[in-house]
């Protein structure tokens, strides 16, 4: 199956499903043996963010020391969440996990395709973000180009 | 005591040579410490590829089951640490001065303080970065948590291989460097990381 997404003009993502992903199989670009690499993707167009839950904070996510009262000021809206996947690249599972600074504050939603499809994403105020298709494929971002001032700066 | 050859290779048949010039980042001329870090990653030729293709790794690799790659000179920076935290506010180790300047200070603020002026201190004012300490890998896969609340990633626990290999390696360079003990650290304690990478690492 191929999905395709599309933010406002933006041609963003392709997604050939990992079909073992289905199979509970281990996906090799989602910490198997590919981690290191960017998974190959396709166009395809949203329809709709939605934004459910904004201002979290947990310390599971990072060893920061970013309290819930500084996590209580990230609150990006749904066109934060659309320039974020606008101007985000996709970035390896090593390297989102290895390279990048975590935050322990994150937002988290829904994305609607036009297909009828749908998935969910988490981002966090350190700029990453993950995208959780809904055949369970995860695909990471990181965004140096976002102006939303709920960022940290870059 | 380790013995180490004039490029910066350790020579020891404990140590499967598999140097990945990729990774290195010109000399390095201090080493004040150590980062033990964890891949992410299942195998340890997932890691040596990344290592082909990308420029960030770690001069050591321990496998699963303790066999250890050395995968850059001794003598050479890799990229490994990343943004370092602000040692005297976790150690709580600040001047009057500082301490006063950083109390005020929101996280974002104190984010941007760490990158712009925490990479300026000298050591031992800062934790080892980049520029002064060695990296070692252990392999480790990394799987989204099935926690709804956590929302991150739970990294795997380290082999009994690993952990006998790990301290041996660690135990040898701090001998043959003069390094101290004090000095290695697993990779969340000097950077903002996953709390669980390398958690259960022992030396």
């Amino acid at each position: 199956m191929v999905k395709r997404l599309l933010i406002g003009s933006l041609l963003l993502i392709l997604i050939p499903a990992f079909a073992a992903a289905q199979e509970g199989k281990r996906d090799p670009y989602d910490g198997g043996d590919k981690y290191g690499e960017i998974r190959p993707y396709q166009i395809t167009s949203v329809k709709r963010i939605a934004v459910k839950e904004t201002g979290k904070w947990s310390e599971s996510r990072s060893s920061s020391d970013e309290t819930q009262q500084d996590c209580a000021a990230f609150r990006p809206r749904d066109t934060d969440v659309r320039e974020f996947f606008h101007r985000a690249r996709r970035v390896s599972f090593s390297k989102y996990l290895n390279d990048l600074d975590a935050s322990r504050c994150y937002a988290a939603g829904e994305i609607f395709f036009e297909n009828g499809d749908r998935g969910t994403w988490v981002i966090d105020a350190g700029r990453r973000g993950v995208l959780t298709l809904s055949d369970g494929i995860n695909l990471y971002f990181f965004c140096t180009k976002c102006r939303a001032k709920v960022f940290y700066e870059y | 005591m380790l013995t180490i050859d004039a490029l910066g290779r350790v020579i020891d048949p404990k140590i499967t040579l598999s140097i990945k010039p990729n990774i290195e980042h010109g000399s390095m001329s201090q080493i004040s410490g150590i980062i033990i870090h964890q891949t992410g990653g299942p195998t340890a030729q997932s890691a040596l590829d990344a290592y082909s293709t990308g420029g960030n790794g770690a001069h050591f690799l321990i496998d699963k089951d303790g066999t250890i790659y050395q995968t850059a000179s001794v003598y050479k920076v890799t990229w490994h640490v990343g943004k370092l935290k602000i040692r005297c506010l976790s150690e709580n180790s600040c001047s009057t001065d500082e301490a006063k300047k950083l109390k005020k200070m929101k996280w974002s603020e104190l984010l941007k303080y760490g990158k712009d002026e925490e990479r300026k201190k000298k050591f031992p004012e800062r934790y080892p970065s980049n520029e002064d300490s060695l990296g070692i890998e252990l392999v480790g896969e990394a799987t989204p948590s099935k926690d709804p609340n956590i929302k991150g990633e739970i990294y795997e626990t380290i082999t009994e291989a690993q952990n006998t290999s790990l301290k041996w390696l660690v135990f040898e360079l701090t001998v043959t460097l003069g390094l101290p003990m004090s000095e290695i650290y697993r990779h969340p304690v000097v950077s903002y990381k996953n709390p669980t990478e390398a958690e259960t690492a022992k030396w």
